[in-house]
């Protein structure tokens, strides 16, 4: 307990509030895992994820094969506001690019703040690790 | 409506609209933590930081009188923070497409919070209480 | 047989005194609910039977509601269904009675003269699904908007229209697969 009065009051990451082990707080992404698939984005039954990506075709290494096609992820958003935290987008990933972290502590004092783009869905993998 | 005294200095007075289960986390915030956040005499005349939680689904139905409880309470207060708890007030939530339900109480008050959670922990209330009271 | 309670609810004694008591009624018996399905002309008669013959002394309504069948296979029944819950307090046992309306001419006799509690139930009938129930004291809007023409968001043909005014985001297709993903309820434009 840091006590009332603590700075760190409230914040996921403070002694007092900590929250349990995997706590269902956040969905964090690896966006290196993430080949732009939609299945998540299609299996979510409050379509609050968005994907967007394209593809890149590069010649083969090897001579004769054919030039090999690979989608590239350029944006992957998370709507909190309107998140029912099911989970299903983490169970239905063939890639495991999602999973949940602890983490609660991410009001937002704006409208629209609630919408994670990729580079904060990324971080959250690194605000309690080893989750 | 009720006084609370937050980490022992700033005088909060927190109006829980508890209109769906996002009301119970709130619940546990105002009581589960007294070192924090403890009930003052209902007597208090001079809040420090008036707070208007909206907890819940607002239906269209109810809109109206969530409108006519903000202006009541800003009627009478110096300054009124409205903080939107779980994804229901923060847009819709899991009703985002039910014919009844308001699509954010940000279209009926201006909001200065939006907490994420389908329900927000407790801890996460009084985080923002917590940033309120530091503004 | 129940698979929970491993019993056989046919033989619940409450299904042939049912039969006894509305001869006419398709009656079927699942696990925990014995409904029996009248036509639309014997609705009050087969209420007002199930609550005074003491085979069954249905004297309580529980709930009365309404539901949007959609058939999915031939035979199906297809219009807007009514049920009322009836229970017998002295026996304790319950019938839920159905019965089914044309779209086209969704009216019902009401039941606020055989109970007056009733009338909330069928008002929000009349709301959800636009049953107009004939000889109802008052069938203003309870729930909905007084929309002109009515609005009744619990017909299956009403749309959700956060559906129709939002992109799926699931229609974007970044690796250029070919086919179309199969799309969900409302996100078919």
């Amino acid at each position: 307990m840091t006590g009332a009065g603590s700075p760190r009051a409230g914040r996921s990451d403070s002694a007092d509030s900590a929250p349990p082990p995997r706590s269902r707080g956040v969905i964090a992404l690896d966006p290196a895992k993430c080949p732009a698939c939609m299945v998540c984005a299609r299996e979510c039954p409050d379509w609050c994820i968005t994907i967007e990506g394209h593809t890149e075709t590069t010649p083969s290494e090897r001579e004769g094969r054919r030039p090999v096609t690979t989608t590239v992820l350029d944006r992957f958003e998370i709507d909190w506001s309107l998140c029912l935290y099911c989970g299903i987008c983490v169970e239905v990933c063939p890639y495991d690019a999602l999973s949940w972290q602890p983490a609660f502590d991410y009001p937002a004092s704006e409208p629209g703040g609630l919408v994670h783009d990729a580079t904060r869905l990324t971080a959250w993998s690194q605000v309690h690790p080893g989750n | 409506m009720r006084p609370y005294r937050y980490a022992g200095t700033t005088r909060v007075w927190l109006a829980d609209l508890g209109l769906a289960c996002c009301a119970v986390e709130v619940a546990a915030a105002a009581t589960g933590r007294p070192d924090l956040l403890r009930h003052e005499s209902d007597e208090d005349p001079e809040p420090d930081l008036d707070v208007l939680l909206v907890s819940g689904t607002v239906t269209d139905v109810l809109a109206p009188l969530v409108a006519r409880r903000h202006q009541e309470i800003a009627d009478r207060a110096r300054a009124v923070k409205v903080v939107s708890v779980g994804a229901c007030a923060d847009a819709g939530g899991p009703y985002w497409d039910s014919y009844a339900v308001t699509k954010g109480v940000d279209q009926l008050l201006p909001v200065d919070v939006w907490i994420p959670g389908c329900p927000p922990r407790p801890e996460a209330l009084l985080g923002v209480l917590e940033d309120l009271r530091g503004r | 047989m129940d698979a929970d309670t491993g019993t056989d609810p046919s033989a619940d004694p409450i299904v042939d005194a049912v039969r006894v008591v509305v001869p006419d009624a398709d009656v079927a018996a699942g696990p925990g609910l014995v409904t029996a399905t009248v036509v639309r002309d014997r609705w009050v008669e087969a209420v007002l039977a199930l609550r005074d013959r003491p085979e069954t002394a249905c004297d309580w309504p529980d709930f009365l509601a309404a539901s949007d069948e959609v058939p999915r296979r031939p035979g199906d029944a297809d219009g807007y269904a009514v049920i009322v819950r009836l229970w017998s307090v002295e026996q304790r046992h319950g019938v839920a009675l159905r019965t089914l309306v044309p779209r086209d001419d969704a009216t019902l006799p009401t039941l606020t003269a055989v109970w007056p509690g009733l009338a909330w139930h069928e008002r929000e009938a009349h709301d959800l699904h636009g049953i107009t129930f004939a000889g109802h004291p008052d069938l203003r809007p309870l729930l909905t908007p007084d929309a002109p023409g009515g609005w009744h968001p619990l017909r299956k043909d009403t749309p959700l229209v956060a559906r129709q005014v939002l992109d799926w985001p699931g229609a974007a297709d970044p690796a250029g697969a070919r086919g179309r993903p199969p799309r969900p309820y409302g996100a078919d434009a």
